[in-house]
């Protein structure tokens, strides 16, 4: 009961946060000239009544120096409308300054963008989580011996390398020399097919990566001291082998840590790694907020922001929530 | 002040990183190979006729249809064409489309009436066994022919009464022109293209209620009758706030101007002024630096019909204004009482009374002849597209290649109402899948937004009744995959998946010389420095770089420049030094190129290299001998190649001569000796390759200082914050260098693309506030049977260039001279073009350092037709490309290659 009004709490001061934060973004943002795509020889006025035309601005004039301008109503009311727009009708608006994008429903292309980035994500970690954990379980268990230094060595090298090179020389050795596996993702729509999980591969080592390092480095370190614990010493006099008290005792104690780093490493990507994306040509999420913030499109803008938001803030509670099923003493919340 | 005037050009943005560009077109960019580098070199599939079955002026194939083959099919691999662009189209819709971006889907999916082709010996252009005379193409030579139309006719004397040609009109002919259509026009899904449809479509493209962006170019470029009163009918009408009265009448000074919005009409003759306008007082009679001060911030904020919106903002500086106005009339204004100047002030205002009277549609001049398949279009220039003898002219395809046509339904279940408090229409048209008809060799059939596309060959495209067709265009199907990274695209390009690639930094060291890269020289693209220099803006901002106003400091700076070794450390392999505002591509007279000595192409004018000549300091002595620095006695050809643009030692001196102007008078350009100057380098991103540019301006701006009071004192901010605004900022004077701004476009038509240099009012011009209408030239023209032949004449630059361009009369010029196309010698007209672009360059406003003459790769899988550009086929293009392995031969030989074809693309022979 106590974690339930935990969880209704966090809920609750989560979603106050979002708000908080949503409301801020948009008055900052409404603050801003307005973005327009004026092509040499087109005439501003026209621009700003075909915008207005589709629902994307109101209220357009000519102001002094000639810069249009447009919603003349104040700031919380335009904020209104966008909010009942959004709850009434489920528009987030329109792109009308991100060219490749321009007048494109900014949801849909959102959400027909989301599936390649979660599948590489997902990808990422059922692949990073496995290598990682065992990496450092075996580098814990054979501690100070060559099997630990060499993985020492391997986590000290994705952790140093940037991830753009190591992207880079996946790419150059697995994709161009060997030919293994294609330079790009594939367009195909149909995702769980061999050939689009194939094309994936590349990108999804570019990204584990620096996670299996990152994964192998904590379990290692918290697995060895572990390891040290006096409880491991009764465990073992209580007759239980080696490997019953390391996955029953040793692991889940070293997991407390871990997981949740799992955890949040798993949603934070969910926003996409720009880099990886463009240089696999994958169509996922990872530069339309850069791309939003470059162009100055608003309305995409608030959607990415609004979603990134709720991402962090989810992270948090999810994390924090996590706890307590890793670890049972764990109980938040209680008085 | 915004002025609606098509032209075929658009400015462009060089240096800018603009990877996801909507703004630019044609950019001259290490990203540009990303809008389609499929079109490197290769034209937009324009069907042609075989100049040995195009009747001259006439009627090919007059019933349409099947033809009679009489060309062999011949047995000619056929493949699919993979390659990349780093930005998505968004929107090709012929109404709207915004850059070149949008054109990549464009260009193959829509046609032309009329076409240019190779020109073949003898017309030959099969061999017996179907395949295309390759070594019959008569170099440099073309053919104009008919494609989707059967037959253009002159119909100017025939047409009804009411479109009110005069008998002068009807004699000369070229204002009316009857085209008839194939008759087996039809779009992919098999839909019937008749006549009506191309009435129906410009209907929807001038429709007022749409305001379609690209109507322009049919009623300001070709100008069809009434189609400009159409499509802003439902603009606002400016009525005078204080009605007009006579003599014996009271004034009605009831308006009320605080509550309602009013309007300054600088250029409006209807305000009480004795019939003049407020420009025209100030400009003629009253001529001060103040009053035409207090001109440029009204018309500064005019919108697109001349009139200034007047608020609480600007009320002052428009009362300013017509204090000065008054003057000429021996008005005081400071000593009228309050309700004097409150009454002259109105009469000088307007209101919006309404909006535009609608015009019918049967009043503009285009309308369909169904049962001819004919559509008829009645236009307010004349245009020569048909020569004496009947055959299509260079024009017709220039001019007149197609007009725009849409799929009626689709475009109709494409349209979207006006959001609510809203008045325009929008439509989606042709900007997914679902929205897009083809009438073109190739048809959409795949794609994603941010992805990819995939275009097949249309099988109801009527060119493949054509005989002319036969055996060409054997791409069958172009694959298109965004790429956004250099790298990936260039590793595709070396493992075979991709069939081109661009010659960047990255790759220029070891492949310049490859046999497999193309160097384009067909490119209008001109691009270089701006330099802001409107001392009014400049002092009064906080930058200390009143300067720049000074004539010889931009001079130095432009002396200062290395063209070569910018082109070597900015843009290898991808531009050419270029000195002249308009580069090589630029022709004066294409219709008798291949017959003249300098090729018709403008920069191989005499009269050209010697204005430029004279614009980098050369002198020419009475023996027609060129000196120049340490040179001399040299011809006009030798010294035009000696040339660099680059003099140090010159330099030097102007930016001495520049310090002690500003030196002798600081106050005049606002400058404090304590401060340092700073100079907005204005940027549409932040990248790298961007500030390595503005690193490089400054280290030539330290060298040029060096050793002068203003050693050090020069600094060069990067400021990308204006994004893709970057020509808005640069023009407001936000930002003072615009690195790699230009213009491309119109190509065989300098004299009218030199206005967006020298011709405040266009809207292309970086430097507005230039006021060539108040800075006089003078120049002796040539002799000759033409208005003003042999006249020393002096008048305003602006003045000039609407002379030039046959416009003096209908813009108000002082001087009316008609010298525009076919009314003065050529040779008159180059002179004065020269004279502009002398006087422009020697401004140092705009400082043109590069050509585009990039260099594109075209992989071992295809080959193009001919090794020669050709100034209207290019390369021959998709058309004519050769396929030289199968996708089945292709694979093998990637796969025999080791996956990597660098060793093959290394090779020069």
């Amino acid at each position: 009961m106590y974690m339930f009004k935990y969880v209704m709490k966090r809920l609750g001061l989560m979603i106050c946060t979002f708000f908080i934060i949503f409301t801020m973004v948009y008055v900052l943002i409404k603050l801003l000239p307005i973005p327009t795509n004026v092509l040499p020889g087109q005439d501003p006025e026209i621009v700003m009544r075909t915008l207005e035309g589709r629902g994307w601005i109101t209220n357009i004039r000519e102001g002094a120096n000639g810069v249009w301008e447009y919603d003349r109503v104040p700031i919380l009311l335009q904020y209104g409308t966008y909010l009942k727009r959004i709850v009434t009708s489920g528009d987030f608006g329109i792109a009308t300054t991100y060219g490749e994008y321009l007048n494109m429903n900014i949801w849909k292309v959102f959400i027909n963008h989301l599936p390649p980035t979660i599948l590489i994500n997902i990808y990422s970690t059922i692949i990073g989580v496995p290598i990682g954990l065992g990496l450092g379980i075996l580098a814990a268990l054979k501690k100070n011996k060559w099997q630990d230094q060499v993985i020492n060595v391997v986590i000290i090298l994705l952790i140093s390398v940037p991830n753009i090179v190591l992207a880079l020389m996946l790419q150059y050795v697995f994709c161009f020399k060997l030919g293994w596996f294609p330079l790009t993702m594939s367009t195909s729509d149909d995702y769980f097919t061999w050939e689009v999980f194939r094309s994936m591969i590349p990108a999804v080592f570019a990204l584990c990566l620096g996670s299996i390092a990152g994964y192998a480095r904590s379990t290692r370190a918290e697995l060895s001291e572990v390891l040290t614990g006096e409880f491991m010493l009764l465990a073992r006099t209580k007759g239980l082998t080696k490997r019953q008290a390391v996955l029953r005792h040793a692991m889940r104690n070293s997991m407390v840590v871990i997981f949740p780093a799992i955890l949040g490493e798993f949603v934070g990507v969910l926003s996409g790694s720009l880099i990886i994306e463009k240089m696999f040509a994958i169509n996922g999420v990872g530069g339309l907020y850069l791309n939003s913030i470059i162009f100055q499109d608003y309305d995409f803008f608030m959607l990415l922001s609004a979603f990134y938001t709720l991402i962090g803030l989810t992270a948090g509670i999810v994390i924090d929530i996590s706890y307590g099923f890793i670890d049972p003493r764990i109980r938040m919340g209680a008085k | 002040m915004f002025k609606n005037k098509m032209k075929k050009v658009l400015s462009v943005v060089l240096a800018l990183t603009m990877v996801f560009s909507m703004a630019a077109c044609g950019g001259k960019d290490e990203n540009d190979e990303g809008k389609g580098s499929i079109a490197s070199g290769i034209q937009t599939p324009a069907p042609t006729t075989a100049p040995t079955t195009a009747p001259v002026g006439g009627d090919e194939n007059p019933s349409g249809g099947e033809e009679q083959p009489t060309i062999k099919p011949a047995e000619i691999k056929q493949a699919e064409y993979n390659t990349t662009t780093s930005v998505m189209p968004s929107n090709w819709n012929e109404f709207t489309y915004a850059d070149n971006n949008d054109t990549q889907i464009m260009n193959y999916i829509g046609s032309s009436f009329f076409d240019y082709d190779y020109k073949f010996e003898n017309d030959q252009k099969f061999n017996a066994d179907g395949s295309i005379n390759k070594d019959g193409i008569v170099p440099g030579a073309y053919t104009t022919n008919y494609s989707a139309a059967t037959k253009l006719e002159d119909v100017t004397s025939s047409v009804d009464a009411k479109w009110g040609y005069t008998d002068a009109q009807k004699a000369e002919g070229g204002y009316a022109w009857k085209i008839t259509l194939r008759d087996d026009l039809k779009w992919d899904d098999g839909t019937p293209i008749t006549a009506a449809d191309f009435e129906y479509s410009m209907k929807e493209l001038l429709d007022p209620t749409f305001m379609n962006f690209r109507a322009n170019t049919y009623y300001d470029t070709l100008m069809i009758k009434n189609s400009k009163a159409y499509f802003f009918s439902k603009s606002p009408i400016y009525a005078p706030v204080v009605p007009a009265y006579g003599a014996d009448e009271t004034p009605d000074y009831s308006f009320d101007i605080t509550s309602n919005e009013v309007y300054l009409g600088v250029d409006s003759t209807e305000m009480t002024l004795a019939g003049y306008a407020i420009t025209d007082l100030i400009t003629n009679y009253v001529g001060t630096a103040e009053a035409t001060a207090a001109l440029a911030v009204i018309a500064d904020e005019a919108n697109e019909f001349g009139y200034t919106l007047i608020n609480a903002e600007n009320m002052q500086a428009a009362k300013d204004l017509l204090a000065y106005a008054l003057m000429p009339f021996g008005i005081d204004w400071a000593g009228l009482d309050a309700e004097t100047q409150d009454a002259y002030f109105k009469e000088a205002l307007f209101y919006v009374s309404g909006y535009g009277q609608e015009v019918k549609w049967e009043d503009v001049g285009i309308y369909a002849i169904p049962e001819e398949n004919a559509i008829v279009l009645c236009l307010d220039k004349a245009y020569s597209f048909l020569k004496e003898d009947g055959s299509l002219s260079v024009w017709a395809p220039y001019y007149f290649s197609s007009l725009p046509v849409v799929h009626k339904a689709k475009y109709e279940a494409s349209k979207i109402a006006p959001a609510a408090g809203a008045t325009l229409w929008t439509s989606n048209y042709n900007s997914s899948l679902e929205t897009t008809a083809s009438w073109g060799p190739y048809k959409l059939v795949e794609f994603e937004a941010g992805s990819h596309y995939k275009l097949v060959k249309n099988e109801n495209w009527y060119g493949w009744n054509m005989e002319q067709y036969k055996n060409q265009y054997n791409i069958t199907a172009i694959n298109c995959r965004k790429v956004e990274e250099f790298s990936t695209k260039w590793m595709g390009f070396l493992n075979g998946s991709y069939d081109d690639a661009s010659l960047q930094t990255e790759n220029v060291a070891d492949y310049l010389d490859s046999k497999y890269v193309y160097f384009t020289s067909t490119s209008t693209g001109t691009f270089g420095m701006q330099l802001y220099s409107d001392l009014n803006t400049l002092k009064n901002s906080e930058n200390n770089n009143g300067i720049l106003a000074i004539q010889e400091f931009r001079h130095a700076f432009n002396l200062a420049l290395n063209r070569s070794d910018i082109v070597e450390k900015i843009w290898p392999g991808s531009a050419v030094p270029c000195f002249g505002l308009l580069n090589v591509a630029y022709y004066y007279d294409i219709e008798n190129s291949p017959e003249l000595e300098d090729g018709g192409q403008y920069r191989n004018a005499v009269v050209a290299k010697e204005g430029i000549l004279r614009a980098y300091g050369f002198t020419q002595d009475a023996n027609g001998k060129w000196s120049g620095g340490d040179l001399s006695g040299l011809s006009t050809e030798d010294a035009y190649d000696s040339l660099t643009g680059y003099n140090p030692t010159l330099a030097k001196q102007k930016m001495q001569e520049a310090i002690d102007i500003l030196l002798a008078d600081p106050e005049k350009y606002g400058y404090d000796a304590n401060k340092d100057i700073t100079i907005v380098y204005g940027s549409s991103s932040d990248t790298d390759k961007q500030r390595f540019r503005c690193s490089y301006l400054q280290e030539v701006l330290d060298g040029l200082t060096k050793g002068t009071a203003l050693e050090g004192k020069i600094k060069l901010v990067f400021d990308a914050s204006a994004g893709n605004q970057w020509a808005e900022a640069f023009r407001t004077g936000k930002t003072q260098i615009g690195f790699g701004y230009g213009f491309s476009g119109n190509a065989f038509n300098p004299f009218d693309i030199v206005g967006a240099f020298v011709n405040p009012e266009d809207s292309l011009n970086y430097h507005m506030y230039w006021d060539t209408a108040n800075i006089d030239m003078t120049l002796t023209m040539p002799a000759g049977d033409y208005a003003g032949a042999g006249e020393t004449i002096t008048m305003s630059i602006q003045n000039w260039y609407y002379c030039l361009n046959g416009l003096a009369e209908t813009e108000g010029q002082a001087k009316t001279y008609n010298w525009g196309e076919g009314f003065a010698p050529v040779e008159a007209r180059l002179m004065i073009l020269s004279a502009l672009e002398e006087v422009t360059i020697k401004e140092s406003r705009s400082v043109m350092l590069i050509a585009d003459g990039g260099g594109s790769f075209l992989g071992a899988k295809f080959a193009y037709f001919s090794e020669d550009e050709h100034t209207f086929m290019g390369f021959g293009g998709l058309r004519y490309m050769e396929v030289m392995y199968t996708d089945a031969e292709w694979a093998d030989f990637v796969a025999a290659n080791g996956n990597d074809l660098s060793k093959e693309y290394m090779k020069s022979e």
